[in-house]
């Protein structure tokens, strides 16, 4: 799942070092604001058994065995946000202690652990609340691997490395064997941590207060770069129209600034699309806060 | 095994330079490395003589570097051997240089500068200090837990559990063993924060005041700009 150097070409890892740098300095800046949340021993700790447990090889399939991500561990214990550092500061210590991953593709592995992992594993959490906790954990981490190895994936197929199609079958096949046993694995740490060592999860995860703002990080980061990587190819709706032979009625009354998806006026194909998901996710952001607020205004009783 | 790994980063000798140049000239040759065109290999032979001239010039040993390309050999191999079958031989060689030499030039970063030494550059290049803690706890506490492992191991084999089973156990077992490292760990964890609190720890890991450069920092730093000036810009251009 580490990427190494060499595979990545320029624009992809420019792209996602520039992003992972802003993300992992805004998480920092919100963590540094409430140290008293976690203590920093436990953190590091932590983040050092998540780098341990990744020597835990367990068998995925004959002559192939997997190991622990440990990402949807870290963020059922300690939250989204820590977990986001710690995973961070796992990545840098293995790029930098054993060249486990490259030092220039740094940001493309943590973009895809250390933050979509860890929004994927938070997401999971969320869905599953306390009332499903056990299928939330095993989704947390299946959740958190299988983003991670899609987006490793895309990031190579975009740097023009492709895997042959029996192998990208087996590679998945591995890969969901691995999830599922990253699943089974936290499920089952989390269980046997919660009975040996009663109350240590409420000890660790900190009240998530500042979802909204790592939720908005997602959503910029999903707008710009998720319509950069968006596929050409027509929705279901212009491919039927196509094939019957009716799209070419289709008639235009407004035109906007942004039609297509991207937003007229920039010189470059990439720009155009980052700066119309920008503009978008921004309209339907004060829309949608404009409409909430309507909603939500205290009525004032006058005198009768 | 975690305990030999760990052990060969503390054994290096920290080479004569500044690590922040180190970091920023292995930058520059794996940005130039990236940038060369598939077309025009020849121009990898510009940052791979630069990474062997630094290899020379901080005498670290061929071995150390071996033993971190090894680690990368089969996600390099997996993907060179697929190129094979899809009947793309130019990107598969091109995949092959590219990889190999990227991780020759990050090996020896690595093997050139003890741990510490890098994160003090990265610190110096402005990454968060509370990053910067959390990775220096977890490098300390990397030994701890690697402590804590061997005394498990040690409990388990007085138990009768044979050596060659580890690393083939099963999912549930694998989960019962990491939750009682975790468990040892965290509970050791309260242990050591206490100790360092005691001994003044206020949320931050004291870092060595920045040493003036040297002109050998200037001259390897230069070696680095001119590798991306030459191979780089063929990609640029």
């Amino acid at each position: 799942m580490h990427v190494p150097d060499g595979f990545l070409s320029a624009p992809v890892w420019a792209t996602l070092d520039v992003v992972s740098a802003g993300v992992v300095g805004r998480v920092a800046a919100a963590a540094d604001r409430r140290p008293h949340d976690l203590k920093l021993a436990h953190a590091g700790f932590l983040g050092a058994f998540v780098f341990a447990v990744q020597m835990i090889n367990f068998p995925v399939g004959p002559g192939v065995s997997g190991h622990l991500l440990g990402v949807g561990l870290l963020t059922t214990c300690v939250g989204p946000l820590m977990a986001t550092l710690l995973m961070t500061a796992v990545l840098i210590v293995q790029a930098l202690l054993f060249q486990d991953g490259g030092i220039l593709a740094m940001g493309a592995n943590v973009f895809n652990m250390a933050v979509a992992g860890v929004l994927a594993a938070e997401f999971a959490q969320r869905i599953g609340g306390s009332s499903h906790r056990k299928t939330a954990c095993f989704m947390a981490g299946f959740l958190s691997v299988t983003v991670s190895f899609g987006l490793v994936m895309s990031e190579l197929a975009i740097s023009g490395v492709t895997l042959h199609g029996p192998l990208w079958l087996a590679t998945s096949g591995f890969m969901l064997v691995n999830a599922s046993a990253e699943g089974l694995i936290t499920v089952a740490i989390l269980a046997m941590l919660g009975r040996t060592y009663p109350g240590i999860q409420n000890k660790l995860r900190p009240s998530p207060a500042h979802s909204f703002a790592y939720l908005g990080a997602a959503a910029v980061l999903l707008a710009v770069v998720g319509v950069v990587w968006s596929s050409p190819l027509p929705d279901l709706l212009e491919s039927a129209a196509q094939s019957g032979g009716f799209a070419a009625r289709a008639t235009t009354f407004v035109h906007s600034l942004w039609g297509d998806h991207e937003l007229s006026g920039l010189p470059d194909a990439v720009w155009r699309k980052a700066a119309a998901g920008l503009f978008g996710l921004a309209a339907v952001f004060f829309v949608s806060l404009s409409f909430a607020r309507l909603v939500q205004r205290p009525r004032v009783d006058g005198p009768r | 095994m975690p305990g030999r790994h760990l052990g060969a980063p503390t054994s290096v000798v920290d080479a004569p330079f500044q690590p922040v140049a180190a970091l920023l000239t292995t930058l520059l040759i794996l940005a130039a490395i990236s940038l060369i065109p598939r077309s025009q290999s020849i121009w990898f032979l510009v940052p791979g003589g630069a990474s062997l001239l630094l290899s020379l010039v901080t005498r670290v040993s061929p071995g150390a570097v071996a033993r971190t390309l090894r680690r990368m050999l089969p996600f390099l191999l997996l993907f060179v051997v697929s190129l094979l079958l899809q009947g793309d031989r130019s990107r598969a060689i091109d995949l092959l240089i590219r990889g190999l030499l990227s991780a020759w030039q990050g090996s020896w970063l690595i093997t050139a500068f003890s741990f510490p030494r890098l994160v003090e550059a990265l610190q110096r290049l402005g990454i968060p200090p509370l990053l910067v803690t959390l990775i220096l706890e977890i490098w300390r506490f990397l030994f701890l837990a690697g402590t804590e492992a061997s005394r498990m191991r040690l409990a388990a084999l007085n138990r009768g559990w044979s050596a060659r089973y580890v690393g083939q156990v099963g999912i549930r077992r694998a989960g019962g063993i990491a939750a009682g490292l975790l468990g040892r760990s965290l509970i050791r964890a309260d242990r050591v924060e206490l100790a360092m609190k005691h001994r003044g720890f206020v949320g931050r890991l004291p870092v060595r005041p920045a040493a003036s450069w040297a002109w050998l920092d200037y001259l390897i730093l230069a070696l680095g700009s001119l590798v991306i000036c030459l191979a780089g810009w063929r990609g640029l251009a």
